[in-house]
């Protein structure tokens, strides 16, 4: 089920508001008795307000340590171990019961610096506790002794904020209650924002390009700065400057913080112009505020850090104005989430505009803490508020990974069923072209073979008989004419078969046709064949022109060379096939013209064969006697229309 | 020594007997025109050698060879073919046939042929032998090539028109050799067309296990 986003900010907001109250205010031990009434070695009288502060507005001489001591009657508690609660104390303090130094706990361990307002928790042994009167002293150590600067409160003396004495396992339970809140929860605090920070680091550093979680760490990690004081007690220089080191980082981290949700937004909504705020100049004027704040806060500290002049403008920095650069920025942070959030109206716009709420409201309990507008007893909470932060903007980036991913996966859906659909309309198409083209292959062929044979076996028919009706034929020359028909239909039937085959295997064919001819007209023949390259394809026509030219050459031979050997050799010439036929007859001596006898019309028809093939004869005498006859034929690329 | 000659068309058939007839080794000659009356001769006369005609008036001449190659002795069978076309070649080779016959040769070569063929040669042409090779492949490729790889590349050079002297040459080997492969690569074809056909037959369902 989906939470309306508006219900669960709302929520977030409530619970959010309700906790941080709780938690800055925490409740006294039922049980416990507040003491109400002090005094101290030079007979000043002190009172404790029940929830309020006690200032110590006069500065001591560093001479004499503070006293202050009351005479308390235990005997109420006398039956229980007891306890006494030393609450918001900014000064080291020891304590002494009937003479005797008791042992402290500490609420934060080891920080026992000026200027951090420490919890303390002293077990009353009851052997030491008589009936009647017991002297309870405190002695702290003068204030003016470490006044520092910048330290909140110091300067005005000694702050003493809360005194319980009371059961002690009551007591003990509102100390371990504050240190779950001022240690523990911080501590978790830190380690989320340290893991998210490191981990924004690194989206950053594998995409630079998106300055948005480059920014988004900066401002956690400064906030970590921030938050280091609350986890690890020992400032790591001098207290004052640390004190303002950490106001300064705070500064930068709200100021990185309001860079990345103004990148964030801009990814998230294209541009922050449909917000209608006013943009870049206030942004830039903020910015300039927090530089120019900081800038004079260091420049102060470092050329009058004791002036009394120096000193009030410090206190005026430190108390005035960075709060308030503070808390501009913070009200812009929410501004733009706000306005985010009404114009998108998702639920991850609320989430994100509750959590800077909530910060803003963290920050303002805080001040009014500082300031004295609350009781001084009220925890501060802001260190906390990185949490809810994280966690929102954590769950936000997730939301838009997970956006971005269910993006991809739908596109990718897509484009795989766009795939599937063009396949199979390309297969479509393919099977089609396939078909058509096999249609127009079978035509081809046909019309080839119609052709082929018409052109020859058949001509060569027809010519025979009307030789025979018109003159009668000697039954030789009959005999010859048919072996020519026969010779020429097999080398017909011969290029159907070697449809598809290797011209080497076609010649080897060719050769077996031929070699019993030229045997019978005893002719030794000797073939070189064997160089032809394997794969070598040619379209049966042109393979079938290629046999035709060389039976037209061998034929020549036994009928006009008068030889008694002739050989047969082919080889592949770079793009052309060369064939050459050499007799050993009587050669080129006695070649006549071209067309005035039949030597010359066999030579003028192989002439003529060739250029049909693209290629030439040529014919050339043999030493010492025969004619070697040249066929040059080009092999045509693969896609060009074969002849 | 009788041979027997089955062939319908008169004028091939005379053609044939007369250049039979001046081999004094093939005589007699007995010539049949039907595939009836060529059984008859083939009982009775026992021949060395039979030629025959594919295309018979009353069936095929496959069943002659089929029958004359279950004789014992077994008579050496010539095809008759007219172009020397291999499809008809080859399904004669496969009913066991030893050679082929080209009708328009010279008389002297018929005769040679047939004497050949009974001396133990095999005539085969560069076609035959691509076919051949292209037939043995695709049923090689599950178990194992019927054919030897000696066979193959016997075939591969007769494919490109090799004579089997030249052939001998090439491989080192002796011309009787190379002969003998050829028949042996005829049996096995025939062989192998048989198992093939039996193969069909139980796809079919037409034969029991």
């Amino acid at each position: 089920m989906r939470i309306p986003g508006l219900l669960s900010a709302g929520v977030f907001l409530l619970f959010g508001s309700v906790f941080g109250w709780l938690l800055s205010n925490p409740q006294v031990p039922p049980g416990a008795q507040n003491l109400v009434s002090l005094q101290n070695d030079l007979g000043e009288q002190f009172e404790l307000p029940k929830d309020g502060v006690l200032r110590f507005a006069k500065a001591y001489s560093t001479d004499s340590n503070l006293m202050l001591r009351t005479t308390y009657v235990i005997d109420a508690i006398a039956p229980v171990p007891s306890a006494i609660w030393l609450g918001y104390v900014n000064q080291p303090v020891e304590l002494i019961v009937n003479g005797a130094r008791m042992e402290k706990l500490r609420l934060l361990p080891g920080a026992d610096d000026a200027g951090l307002r420490q919890s303390y928790l002293f077990f009353l042994p009851p052997e030491l506790l008589h009936a009647g009167g017991n002297s309870v002293a405190l002695y702290f150590r003068s204030p003016n002794a470490s006044a520092t600067l910048f330290s909140p409160s110091l300067h005005r003396g000694l702050v003493l904020g809360d005194l319980w004495v009371g059961p002690r396992d009551q007591l003990e339970a509102h100390f371990y209650q504050h240190y779950r809140i001022r240690v523990t929860l911080t501590e978790v605090a830190a380690l989320c924002a340290a893991i998210v920070a490191a981990f924004a680091a690194m989206l950053w550093i594998s995409r630079r390009k998106e300055a948005i979680y480059g920014w988004f760490a900066l401002g956690v990690a400064l906030w970590l700065v921030y938050l280091w004081h609350f986890v690890w007690y020992q400032a790591p220089f001098v207290g004052a400057s640390w004190i303002a080191g950490i106001t300064i980082a705070l500064a930068f981290s709200l100021l990185a913080i309001r860079r990345f949700v103004n990148s964030f937004l801009q990814q998230q909504i294209g541009s922050l112009a449909s917000l209608k705020t006013p943009r870049a100049a206030l942004d830039r004027g903020i910015d300039w505020l927090v530089i120019l704040a900081v800038t004079a806060l260091i420049s102060l500290s470092v050329v009058a850090p004791s002036a009394s002049l120096g000193s009030n403008l410090i206190e005026f920095f430190m108390h005035v104005l960075m709060p308030i650069v503070l808390l501009v920025q913070s009200l812009r942070i929410c501004w733009l989430l706000l306005a985010h959030a009404k114009a998108v109206r998702r639920d991850d716009a609320y989430w994100l505009a509750s959590a800077a709420l909530l910060g803003l409201a963290c920050a303002v309990l805080d001040t009014g803490t500082r300031q004295g507008w609350r009781t001084e007893l009220a925890l501060p909470i802001l260190q906390l508020a990185i949490l809810p932060i994280v966690v929102v903007f954590g769950y936000s980036l997730l939301q838009r990974f997970l956006y971005l991913l269910g993006a991809i996966e739908a596109e990718n859906a897509l484009l795989d069923r766009r795939i599937l659909e063009k396949s199979s309309a390309l297969e479509e198409q393919f099977q089609a072209r396939r078909q058509l083209e096999k249609e127009k292959l079978l035509s081809e062929e046909r019309h080839r073979l119609a052709t082929d044979l018409h052109d020859g076996a058949g001509s060569q028919l027809v010519s025979l008989l009307a030789a025979v009706r018109h003159s009668g034929m000697s039954s030789q020359q009959m005999e010859q004419a048919l072996i020519e028909a026969i010779a020429d239909l097999r080398l017909v039937m011969d290029s159907i078969d070697s449809f598809g085959a290797d011209l080497a295997e076609a010649l080897g064919q060719f050769r077996s046709r031929l070699e019993p001819r030229l045997k019978a007209a005893g002719l030794h023949s000797i073939w070189r064949t064997s160089n032809l390259p394997e794969g070598l394809k040619l379209s049966p026509r042109r393979m079938l022109n290629i046999f035709r030219a060389l039976q037209e050459a061998l034929v020549n031979v036994i009928k006009h060379a008068k030889a008694s050997e002739v050989q047969i050799s082919a080889r592949e010439a770079g793009s052309a096939l060369e064939f050459i036929v050499q007799d050993n007859g009587v050669g080129i001596a006695d070649l006549p013209d071209k067309g005035s006898t039949p030597r010359g019309r066999g030579r003028l028809n192989l002439e003529q064969r060739m250029k049909a093939l693209g290629g030439y004869a040529r014919f050339q005498a043999a030493s010492p006697n025969g004619l070697a006859v040249h066929l040059l034929v080009p092999i045509p690329n693969a896609n060009e229309t074969n002849l | 020594m009788a041979t027997v000659l089955v062939e319908d068309d008169a004028a091939t058939r005379a053609y044939l007997f007369d250049a039979l007839q001046r081999c004094p080794a093939l005589q007699p000659v007995y010539f049949a025109e039907n595939v009836a009356s060529g059984l008859l001769a083939l009982q009775k006369h026992h021949p060395k050698l039979l030629l025959v005609d594919l295309g018979l008036p009353d069936g095929e001449g496959t069943q002659l060879i089929a029958y004359a190659s279950r004789m014992t002795p077994r008579p050496e069978v010539l095809v008759i073919s007219s172009l020397g076309d291999e499809t008809h070649v080859v399904r004669a080779l496969e009913a066991g046939a030893s050679g082929y016959l080209l009708k328009d040769e010279s008389p002297e070569a018929i005769g040679q042929a047939a004497l050949r063929v009974l001396d133990g040669e095999a005539p085969i042409s560069p076609a035959i032998a691509v076919h051949l090779l292209k037939r043995f492949r695709p049923m090689s490729e599950p178990v194992s090539n019927p054919l030897s790889e000696r066979e193959v590349d016997i075939l591969k050079l007769i494919a490109k028109g090799l004579r089997h002297d030249e052939v001998a040459e090439t491989l080192g080997l002796k011309y009787s050799t190379v002969v003998s492969y050829v028949r042996d690569i005829y049996r096995k074809l025939s062989v192998h067309s048989r198992t093939e056909a039996l193969f069909e037959a139980r796809q079919l369902g037409l034969l029991r296990e």
